[in-house]
C-alpha cells in the first residue's frame, strides 16, 4: 500500500477530492444512464435497473483503486459493445472480469490487437447508442434545447461532464424563466450549484 | 421458454425484478459469453494505456499495470455477481489524465497523496450510495436530459474510435480534420465496412468477428509500417517486453 492517507486529508487536497468526486460521480452516473437508456436495460418504472447496486460497486471500484494504486474505477461506455451482442446478465461483466486477470502475465500480447480493430466497434456502437436521441421532444423547444446542448457538448468537450453540467444549468434556467417550475427540482438546483462549483475549482 | 434449463441458469445473473419471460432480455450462456469476450476486447486496452498515462504522475508502469488489471477484474466481477448488470468497471479514461495532468503535475500534489485522495473519494461514494443519494441524483435528471446524454455518449464513443483510427485528426485550423488515406486508415475502413455489414445481417458475435478481422487485415501493415506500440506483427514483440522491464 503505497497510498498516503493522512496528506491527503489536508485542507489544501479537499479541491483535488472534490473535482475527482464531481467527475466520476457524473461520469459513472451518465454511463450508467447511457448504457442503459440505449439497451433498455431500465426496470418497470423506467430507471436505469439495479442502479443502488451498481453504484456500490462503482464506489468500491474507487476504494480499491486507490488502495491498489491505480486512477479511480468508474463504469465503462464500451459495455455497450458487449450489450448490443446481446448481454443482457451479470455472465457478460463476470466473463469481462475474468478475462482481464491472465494480462497481468500476458501484457504484451495485448499488442497483437491494434488500435484500429477496436475502432470499428467503437464507431458502430455510437450509432447504436444514439437510439434515444429519437426520445427528445424537438418540437418542444424548452426540452430540445437543453437536451441538445448536452448531447452536442459531451463529444465537442471530450467530457461526459462537461456535457452534463451544460446540461442541467441550461435546463434550469430555461425551464425557470418560461414559469415551468414544476420541472426543475431542488436535488437539480443543488446539482446546478456543484456543478458551477466545479466549473470554478 | 421457462422450462429452457439455460434460462434458468442465468437467472442467478439476471437483475432481481426483470420477469423471467421479458423478450427483451431473451438471452443465452453462448450469448453472455460472446458479449462478455466483446465487451472485453473493447475495454481492454485501459491495461496498458492506463500505466502509461499514470507514468506521467511518476508512477511506476508495471505496478500501475497489475494494479489496473486487478481493479477492472474484482470490479467488473463483482458487478455481475452483485449488481448483476453486463456493465464493466474499470480505471476510467478521463480520470486517469485527470489524475496525472491536473493533480500529480499540474497541482504538485505527490502521487502517493493523489492516491489517498482516490480512497476518500470512493469512500465518500459508498456512503452517498448506501444512504441512496446516487440513486435520488440520478433520478433528479429529466429524462429528456437522460436521452441526451446516451445521445451524446454515442457521439463521443464514436469520436473517440475515429480518433483511435487516426481517421479524425488534429487540424490546427479547423480543430479536427480527416487524415490523408494511407494503409492504415483504410484498413479501418474496410474493418468499419465489414463489421458494418455483420450487424446489418445480424450476425452472432459480429463485433467480435469485426475486431478479429481488422486485426488479421491490420498484420501487414504492422511490418510495413513498423509501429509497434498499436500494430504488431501478431506474436509478442519482444522490444515491448525490454520497455516493460526497462520502465519497471
Amino acid at each position: 500500500m503505497k497510498l498516503d492517507l493522512i496528506g491527503s486529508l489536508k485542507l489544501a487536497m479537499f479541491p483535488v477530492i472534490f473535482a475527482m468526486l464531481f467527475t466520476d460521480m457524473f461520469d459513472s452516473l451518465s454511463t450508467f444512464i447511457g448504457v442503459a437508456e440505449a439497451a433498455e436495460l431500465v426496470d418497470e418504472k423506467g430507471e436505469p435497473r439495479e442502479l443502488k447496486r451498481s453504484l456500490i460497486v462503482d464506489a468500491i471500484s474507487t476504494t480499491i483503486a486507490g488502495v491498489f494504486g491505480s486512477s479511480p474505477g468508474t463504469a465503462y461506455i464500451e459495455s455497450a459493445t458487449g450489450v448490443e451482442e446481446g448481454g443482457r446478465t451479470g455472465l457478460t461483466s463476470i466473463t469481462a472480469g475474468v478475462l482481464f486477470l491472465p494480462f497481468m502475465f500476458l501484457s504484451p500480447l495485448l499488442s497483437i490487437i491494434p488500435s484500429i480493430a477496436t475502432a470499428p466497434a467503437l464507431v458502430l456502437v455510437g450509432a447504436f447508442m444514439m437510439r434515444p436521441v429519437l426520445r427528445i421532444n424537438w418540437a418542444k423547444l424548452d426540452d430540445a434545447i437543453p437536451a441538445f446542448l448536452g448531447m452536442i457538448l459531451i463529444p465537442l468537450t471530450y467530457s461526459i461532464t462537461q456535457g452534463i453540467i451544460w446540461g442541467f444549468i441550461s435546463w434550469t434556467i430555461v425551464k425557470l424563466a418560461v414559469g415551468k417550475r414544476t420541472e426543475v427540482n431542488w436535488m437539480l438546483i443543488a446539482i446546478d450549484c456543484f456543478s458551477i462549483l466545479a466549473l470554478i475549482v | 421458454m421457462k422450462s429452457n434449463s439455460q434460462f434458468d441458469y442465468l437467472s442467478r445473473f439476471r437483475p432481481r425484478f426483470v420477469g423471467h419471460d421479458g423478450a427483451r432480455d431473451r438471452t443465452d450462456l453462448r450469448t453472455e459469453i460472446i458479449a462478455g469476450m466483446t465487451t472485453f476486447l473493447a475495454t481492454m486496452y485501459i491495461i496498458v494505456v492506463n500505466p502509461s498515462i499514470l507514468k506521467a504522475a511518476g508512477m511506476p508502469f508495471s505496478a500501475v499495470l497489475t494494479a489496473t488489471v486487478l481493479v477492472s477484474a474484482v470490479s467488473s466481477i463483482a458487478m455481475g455477481l452483485y449488481a448483476r448488470n453486463p456493465i464493466v468497471v474499470a480505471p476510467g479514461m478521463g480520470l486517469n489524465a485527470f489524475f496525472a495532468y491536473s493533480v500529480v503535475v499540474g497541482m504538485g500534489v505527490k502521487w502517493e497523496t493523489a492516491l489517498g485522495a482516490v480512497f476518500w473519494s470512493g469512500i465518500v461514494f459508498i456512503i452517498l450510495s448506501v444512504f441512496n443519494v446516487r440513486n435520488m441524483i440520478v433520478k433528479a435528471i429529466p429524462k429528456q436530459l437522460r436521452f441526451a446524454i446516451a445521445s451524446g455518449i454515442g457521439l463521443f464513443i464514436a469520436f473517440i474510435g475515429f480518433e483511435n483510427a487516426k481517421f479524425v485528426i488534429g487540424n490546427q485550423a479547423t480543430i479536427v480534420g480527416i487524415s490523408k488515406m494511407n494503409p492504415i486508415v483504410i484498413t479501418f475502413v474496410v474493418g468499419l465496412m465489414i463489421t458494418s455489414i455483420l450487424i446489418v445481417k445480424r450476425v452472432k458475435g459480429a463485433i467480435l468477428v469485426g475486431i478479429f478481422t481488422t486485426t488479421l487485415l491490420a498484420i501487414p501493415i504492422g511490418r510495413l509500417y513498423g509501429d509497434a506500440s498499436s500494430i504488431n506483427a501478431g506474436i509478442p514483440d519482444t522490444r515491448y517486453l525490454e520497455r516493460l522491464s526497462f520502465t519497471s
